[in-house]
């Protein structure tokens, strides 16, 4: 080590940049964990007042619109097995392309529950 | 007048108004480096929007009696002199640099997963590494302090510190800084390789939950008053990132967040450019520590590599929810291109695995932990 120090400053204390040098790196650390903290916090009590003032979740509002839910379930009985077959057929491709979609959109994740598009299917097939 | 007396006066002319016989090989040498970092800007697309400015800044710089950064007869400072006081000394520019990248910043991902804030830590250990390698090459503490936060990656913040600092390096360590940032793409794939398994490589990361518009908009006023108080010294880059990004989340100052992220910034960043290019004058450049900041700043983004992708595995040792190491890689800044590096890296093994909006928590985490390191050293030394 002493061929190394030949090269350096005189006036550096070495004890001192190095105590001072992990308590800083450690610093990083603390203030970023305290970043952290407050985030979680705060996003922890929006999260909270956002559910408390939020309407039970529904269908979008456009979608909803011209759909008779009490026809819906008498025309539902009236179906053949191959045109149930048909509809779930179409909602599994429509979930999994949501799933897909929504993986390569990152962090934005779609809203759950049948969409505008699966309504209309829903009400095509019934009619 | 006789052919004695013409010669007399072109030599008089020759030596005292134009700068032919002041040419030295330092200046030549330097007009090569200005040009070699004006092809790496337009011919292979390196950071262009800063290594243009810097490139020519370096370039017309060099050229001898040039009243560019002297001073008037009559004592005003000459035309790229002033930039650099007022927007480099006045520590302006970076500040309002800050300001722009904050209205073109979308934290979500950050605030959909907070932990990744403690790989934004991490992510800083080739800083106080090459603190260290620094040192015990005869630089002083100061000098040490401004090259260890090259491996940031963050080029306002290394201007700011090392403008607070150690202001003669300021040359070296901000085309260190940004030529690095360039190289992200080579220097970490090889580092992230070597330190992960495959089997980690190929761990896919649970969808990011939803963030609402309130939580984007109250984080900038927690990070913004978390850091003044801890790290005070920091305080006009993050009051600035934070203010710029508060502007874009509140949706009611459209026209702020388009001139502070579009025309501002660029203004800025054309003075900044010029202002750094400036400093380096051969009879200040030259010699052998430019060299071995070059040479410490690889070492430095390796460490910030490794740091970051060893935090994310510390991490994965204390949580149910594994995180993918390669997002670690992302922690040191370089904003999108090392969280870009992160999902490259993972789509080789696993096509598809998007990393992409993941890493982008601890690529932005990394310039909060960069802004954090950048306020100890400056609390530490000034």
């Amino acid at each position: 080590m002493d061929w190394l120090l030949r090269y350096t400053d005189p006036s550096i204390d070495w004890s001192y940049a190095t105590v001072t040098l992990i308590v800083r790196f450690i610093g990083v650390f603390v203030v970023m964990a305290v970043v952290q903290a407050a985030l979680q916090i705060a996003s922890a009590v929006i999260i909270r007042l956002e559910s408390r003032g939020a309407a039970p979740a529904t269908a979008p509002a456009h979608a909803l619109v011209s759909l008779d839910l009490s026809a819906m379930a008498e025309h539902e009985a009236e179906l053949d097995g191959s045109a149930m077959a048909a509809i779930g057929l179409a909602l599994t491709l429509e979930a999994q392309q949501q799933v897909a979609s929504s993986r390569i959109a990152g962090a934005e994740a779609t809203a759950h529950g049948p969409s505008a598009w699966a309504l209309a299917g829903r009400m095509r097939g019934l009619r | 007048m006789s052919w004695d007396q013409v010669i007399d006066t072109l030599w008089k002319i020759l030596v005292t108004q134009t700068g032919i016989v002041h040419v030295s090989p330092g200046n030549v040498l330097m007009w090569a480096i200005g040009l070699f970092f004006l092809y790496l800007a337009v011919a292979k697309n390196f950071e262009p929007l800063l290594l243009v400015p810097i490139g020519f800044g370096i370039f017309i710089v060099n050229f001898p009696l040039a009243p560019l950064m002297g001073v008037t007869e009559a004592g005003y400072p000459e035309f790229l002199s002033v930039f650099y006081h007022y927007g480099l000394e006045w520590e302006i520019l970076p500040s309002v640099i800050f300001l722009g990248l904050g209205t073109l910043t979308d934290f979500g991902p950050l605030i959909a997963n907070p932990k990744v804030l403690v790989v934004g830590a991490g992510a800083q250990l080739g800083v106080f590494v090459t603190f260290l390698g620094t040192l015990l090459c005869g630089f002083t503490l100061k000098e040490a302090a401004s090259v260890g936060i090259i491996g940031g990656a963050d080029g306002p913040t290394t201007i700011y510190l090392t403008t607070a600092l150690a202001p003669h390096l300021l040359g070296a360590n901000a085309v260190a800084a940004y030529s690095y940032m360039a190289l992200v793409p080579l220097i970490q794939p090889p580092i992230m390789k070597l330190l992960t398994t495959r089997s980690e490589r190929l761990i896919v990361m649970e969808q990011l939950r939803p963030v609402s518009r309130m939580e984007k908009l109250i984080f900038p006023l927690i990070a913004a008053g978390v850091i003044a108080l801890l790290i005070p010294a920091v305080t006009p880059l993050m009051g600035m990132f934070m203010l710029g990004n508060f502007m874009r989340e509140c949706g009611v100052v459209k026209r702020l967040v388009d001139t502070g992220g579009g025309a501002l910034m660029n203004m800025v960043t054309i003075f900044l450019g010029l202002a750094v290019g400036a400093t380096m004058q051969a009879d200040k450049f030259l010699g052998p520590k430019p060299l071995l900041i070059l040479g410490f700043g690889i070492i430095d983004f390796a460490f910030c590599t490794a740091g970051g992708i060893w935090t994310v595995q510390v991490l994965n040792y204390f949580s149910k929810n594994k995180m993918n190491p390669l997002i670690g890689s992302a922690g040191v800044s370089a904003v999108p291109m090392a969280a870009r590096v992160s999902q490259v890296v993972g789509q080789r093994e696993d096509p598809a695995n998007f990393l992409l909006m993941h890493a982008m928590g601890p690529n932005l985490a990394g310039v909060i932990g960069t802004a954090a390191a950048a306020g100890m050293f400056i609390a530490m030394f000034k």
